[in-house]
Order: C-alpha cells, then sequence, then structure tokens
C-alpha cells in the first residue's frame, strides 16, 4: 500500500511536459490506422526529424550551445548510406570502382549503417575538439558552425563523383540496414520502425539528461564561468555531448534517407540547419518534449498549408510560406520560451507560489504561537 | 592561536598590472588554519582582485601565492579547486538560475567534478543526507524545489554560500557575502559564517562595519592596493591611519 502511494505520489510529481510525451507518444502509435499511405510516408519523415529535433536539443537547449550548423551531422549519416547504396546497386553515375580508404566500410550494408552513425560523432568530435579548446563561445560557436554547413553544401555538390552533384543520390527506401529491393517493407510497417527509433532515441536523451551528466550540461548552459570554480572542466562535458549529439543526428539522417529514398544536398545546408533550429525555437528549449512537438506541430502545418495553397491556385504555392513565417514571428514575439517551455515555466511559477504561501503561512503560526507563549 | 605553524594561505610581495594600472602593490598575507579574516578597504582598494590571484582567475605580474607551503600561482581554476580544495563565492549571487535549489547544491557537492565520477554516479544514501544537511544550514531546505531564480536577492546569496560549503573546501572566500541583504538577512548570515568558522577557514571580505563587528577576529584593511593595517577588531578600529581613510564614514 505504502509502495503504491509512493509510485502515485512520484507520478504526480512529474513535470507536465512528460505527460505530454505521453500523448504525443499515443498519438503516433494510432496514428497509421485513421490515415492514408501517403500520409504515413509523410508521418515517417517528420519522426526522423523529430530524432535529428531530439539531438540538436541536447545540444541547444540543454548545453547552450546553438549550433547553426547541425544539418551537417544529419546529412553526413544520411550520405553515408546514399554513397554505399549507390556503390552496391551499380547505379548508373558511379564511375569508379573502389571507394576511398576511409570510406571502405561502406561496401557492406552493416558497415554503411554503423559508419553513418560514426562518421558524424568523429566530425563533431573533431570540430568540438577545436573549438572547444580554443575557448570558442556563444554567438561564435553558432557562426563558425553556420559556416561550416555552407561549406558542407558546396563540398557535396563539388564531389559529385561520390554524391552526385546537385541531382543527390537514389536509395532503396523503407528498409533499415538492407539495400535489397526485397528487404522492402510496407509504408506502415516501417513507420512503426522510425517510431521504434524515435522512442529509443527517447529514451537514450531522457536518460542523459536526467543524469548527473545531463545536470553538469545544464550548470554550463547556465554558468560555465562559475563551473570551472567546483573543479569541472566544462570542454571536456561540451565535447561529450558533441558527440553523442552528433550521432544521434547521424541516426536521424538515416532514417529519413531511407523514408524518402533519396538524398541531395540540401540534407546538409543550411536551410535544414536553420528549419531545425525553428523547430526547437518554437517548441521550447531545454525539455526534449518542445523539440518533439515543435518538430510535429510546423512539419504537419508546412505539409497542410502547402496542399491547402496549391489547391487554390498554381501561383499561391510559394505563399504558405509566408503564413508560416507570420506564425512563427508571432510566437516567438508572445511567447519566446516556445510552447511547451511556456507551459512548463507557468507550472513551475505555480508550484512555487504555492509552497512559498505554505511556508510563509507555517513561519506566521510558528511566530504567534511564541508571542502567545510570552503573553502566557 | 597566530603562530607560525599553522599557516594556510600565505602570499609574498604579491603584485598585478592591468594595461599600466597598478591593481595590488607588494601585497604580503597569511592566512592562519581555522580562522576568519576579514579584508576591508574602499572601492578599487583590490580586494577582488586579490581574490582572483588566489583563486587563480588571473596570474601575478610578480609574487607567489603559497597554500599549505605549495606554489599555487599561475594554476588554473579548476585544479586549484579540485587539488587545493579552494571555494569562492563571487560578488553578488553566481549561481544557476534555471536550475532548482537542490540542483544547485548537488552540481557544487565536492568529489563529482571529473568525467568518470559523472558518468558513474549514483545518489547514495550519505549524498543526499549531506545535501539535505547544507540545505539545512543555509535555511533553504522549504525552498529546494524552487528555481533558483524564483529566489529572493537575500536567499540567492545564501545559496551560493551552501554551494560553496557542499564543495567542502579547506579554504572559504567570500565576497561581499551580505551585499544587497536587509539587516535581518545581513544578521543571519553572520551567524551562518560563525557557524562555519569551526570547520573552515574563511577569508570575508565586505563593506558593511556592523557585519564585520559581528564575525571577524582578525582584520586586514587594504588601500590603493596595498596593506594599509592588519590586527584584530579592536586594533583596527583604533588604528588612526585606518579611521582617516576608512571608518571616517561611519
Amino acid at each position: 500500500m505504502e509502495n503504491k502511494k509512493n509510485i502515485l505520489d512520484r507520478f504526480k510529481a512529474l513535470p507536465v511536459n512528460r505527460y505530454l510525451d505521453l500523448i504525443v507518444l499515443v498519438f503516433l502509435l494510432v496514428f497509421p490506422l485513421f490515415c492514408s499511405n501517403y500520409w504515413v510516408y509523410v508521418m515517417s519523415g517528420i519522426i526522423a526529424y523529430m530524432i535529428f529535433a531530439l539531438s540538436l536539443d541536447l545540444l541547444w537547449g540543454y548545453t547552450g550551445l546553438m549550433s547553426m550548423g547541425h544539418s551537417v551531422l544529419f546529412g553526413a549519416g544520411g550520405y553515408m548510406v546514399g554513397i554505399s547504396c549507390a556503390y552496391i546497386s551499380k547505379a548508373g553515375w558511379v564511375d569508379f570502382d573502389r571507394l576511398p580508404w576511409f570510406l571502405l566500410p561502406l561496401s557492406s550494408e552493416i558497415g554503411a549503417f554503423l559508419m553513418a552513425l560514426v562518421l558524424p560523432a568523429l566530425i563533431s568530435l573533431m570540430i568540438g575538439f577545436f573549438m572547444f579548446s580554443g575557448k570558442i563561445k556563444g554567438v561564435f560557436f553558432s557562426l563558425i558552425t553556420l559556416a561550416l554547413s555552407g561549406v558542407a553544401e558546396l563540398f557535396v555538390i563539388n564531389q559529385s563523383k561520390y554524391t552526385h552533384g546537385n541531382s543527390g543520390i537514389s536509395v532503396i527506401s523503407r528498409t533499415v540496414i538492407s539495400n535489397s529491393k526485397e528487404a522492402r517493407l510496407d509504408d506502415f510497417t516501417f513507420y512503426y520502425v522510425v517510431l521504434a527509433f524515435l522512442i529509443l532515441a527517447y529514451i537514450i536523451c531522457l536518460m542523459i539528461v536526467n543524469s548527473r551528466i545531463g545536470k553538469v550540461l545544464q550548470a554550463v548552459r547556465e554558468n560555465e564561468e562559475r563551473l570551472t570554480f567546483f573543479g569541472y572542466k566544462p570542454s571536456a562535458f561540451k565535447l561529450l555531448i558533441y558527440t553523442i549529439s552528433g550521432m544521434i543526428a547521424g541516426l536521424a539522417g538515416v532514417l529519413y534517407v531511407r523514408t524518402q529514398g533519396n538524398i541531395n544536398s540540401s540534407a546538409v545546408g543550411i536551410t535544414l540547419a536553420t528549419l531545425v533550429l525553428v523547430w526547437v525555437a518554437i517548441g521550447g528549449r531545454g525539455n526534449l518534449t518542445g523539440a518533439m512537438v515543435g518538430t510535429l506541430v510546423l512539419q504537419i502545418a508546412e505539409t497542410k498549408l502547402n496542399s491547402v495553397f496549391s489547391g487554390i491556385s498554381a501561383d499561391f504555392t510559394q505563399y504558405w510560406k509566408m503564413v508560416l513565417g507570420f506564425l512563427i514571428l508571432l510566437i516567438v514575439f508572445t511567447i519566446p520560451k516556445g510552447i511547451v517551455g511556456t507551459i512548463i515555466d507557468v507550472q513551475q511559477k505555480h508550484k512555487d507560489r504555492r509552497q512559498k504561501e505554505k511556508i510563509l503561512l507555517r513561519e506566521e503560526t510558528a511566530y504567534h504561537e511564541e508571542s502567545g507563549k510570552h503573553i502566557a | 592561536m597566530r603562530n607560525q605553524e599553522n599557516i594556510l594561505l600565505e602570499v609574498k610581495h604579491l603584485s598585478v598590472e592591468f594595461n599600466g594600472f597598478q591593481a595590488l602593490t607588494d601585497v604580503n598575507m597569511k592566512i592562519h588554519d581555522g580562522e576568519l579574516h576579514v579584508i576591508i578597504g574602499p572601492n578599487g582598494a583590490g580586494k577582488t582582485t586579490f581574490m582572483d590571484l588566489v583563486t587563480g582567475k588571473s596570474t601575478p605580474t610578480t609574487g607567489i601565492v603559497l597554500f599549505e607551503g605549495v606554489n599555487i600561482t599561475g594554476k588554473s581554476t579548476t585544479e586549484i579547486t579540485r587539488k587545493y580544495h579552494i571555494g569562492r563565492k563571487f560578488q553578488g549571487p553566481n549561481v544557476f538560475d534555471n536550475m532548482t535549489v537542490k540542483e544547485n547544491i548537488e552540481i557544487a557537492m565536492e568529489g563529482y567534478s571529473s568525467m568518470t565520477k559523472c558518468v558513474f554516479f549514483h545518489k547514495s544514501a550519505a549524498f543526499k543526507d549531506k545535501v539535505s544537511e547544507i540545505l539545512g544550514l543555509i535555511d533553504l531546505y522549504d525552498y529546494r524545489q524552487f528555481m533558483a531564480s524564483d529566489l529572493s536577492h537575500g536567499q540567492r546569496q545564501w545559496l551560493e554560500i551552501g554551494m560553496v560549503v557542499a564543495q567542502n573546501p579547506k579554504l572559504i572566500i567570500l565576497d561581499e557575502p551580505t551585499a544587497g541583504m536587509t539587516a535581518d538577512e545581513t544578521y543571519k548570515t553572520g551567524e551562518m559564517i560563525k557557524r562555519l568558522k569551526g570547520e573552515h577557514t574563511l577569508i570575508v571580505v565586505e563593506h558593511d562595519m556592523d557585519f564585520v563587528r559581528q564575525v571577524a577576529e582578525y582584520v586586514t584593511v587594504l588601500n590603493y592596493g596595498q596593506v594599509l593595517a592588519e590586527g584584530t577588531m579592536e586594533e583596527i578600529q583604533n588604528n588612526d591611519e585606518v579611521i582617516a581613510v576608512y571608518l571616517k564614514e561611519d
């Protein structure tokens, strides 16, 4: 009985966003039962983007490192699968017999999947090492990562021997590892595979942010210099989370490419890097839920608006972006902490106020009792 | 009590210059083990600079800092904190704002600052007890689930004192712990600091003379980057030179 009550209390003490997570999960679980194949396909892509947003939230929301080039890591993961698929299935444009030595793992399917996780992690490890040991922080970190995504886009276009330049690479879709047509799952099943990866990524992120590492990362965000006076080395923690975040972004890249069935230079470019920032900003930073909700809401809105506007007239097709832009501005102006961030903030403020009233009441009673004794 | 044997911190001929401005000139000071040493002096006297030098935030132009006889001049703040156990509270509350009071203390706890310790961290009962004890000491136990940003100014000052205590340092440096506090809060802070005296050596920088009278055992007066006078509270209060430059405003 005691134990049961304890669990109930702990459940009640959970912050409001954990309930939201549950709602999102249930929504995603039942979604395909009520929708067309097209929407199941669209949603698989959105879920891959949600994983991507989670990885940025670890970095930006929790550690305060606003990476404006996170798409580089997403694209690096995607391109590993792309190049591997083109090489194995001998696509028409492939005119090389051998892969360069550092891409050799791509000649096997499993190797490509692992490379898609390892390469982004290595890229972020390397960039992070130079930046954090060089004490680059704040807006300079953002600017360098921004430049990086610009450079990466050009790099991918120029290396057309391996990346097929602007046209991009077609990939066998709806598989996770395999490159054979027979192994393709149907839309419905693949949706749930991607969803399983989202849940896995979410649990990993949740474990990280609730551990002591997560708390130290938050302290880095709040006041990095103060932390050194407690004996910490913030750069080591930043490097760790940047690497983990890169790996998760790479996974998101793989899943996205496997949903779409192709990858092109826009996957590493500034556009996607900015988009993911907007999703996380609108949803709310530093609580994981915000990143997922932001991506979900904005991507569904985008798809809906797109079809509504192209339904009115072909000339209108481009204008949905204006409507969306206006909505985003409105949200940023009215609730700078994002949708979920504001909800959590209100809950915390309310809780603090109630607790304060309780403390004051208790102090007052104690004071009265004391003065009562004096009179007696 | 003040003899030659138990010197914890000693600075010798400490001078520092920033872009032609001489912040400290030939400062010699000895802090004894277990004492509560107050440093006073007008604005710009070099008090904060002195602390920066001791905690490794800046390096002196000349002179050395000895801690337990070991030269720690020019070592990094991380190393000084971890290896030599010097804790510092900054001027104006410098806490982790968007984290709860309890999380703030937990981050500061001694002995868990290396990466491996953080990865394999397990919240033991002893750890929880220690955190509760510190929360009790700074009178914030009821506020443990509050965001640090929702506390009053005085409570934030206490929180930072608590964080420094959680580090369990041999030497605690408090930079203006009562700045911006009401008279009641200042008195309470004084009692808190007196309670710490038995277990830690303390250096306190303060402006509030009532507070200094409440806690001080031994006082050093700095002026224009130089040591003007040193002695017990009574000696300082009767020192003509000190009265002329500092105490006259009282």
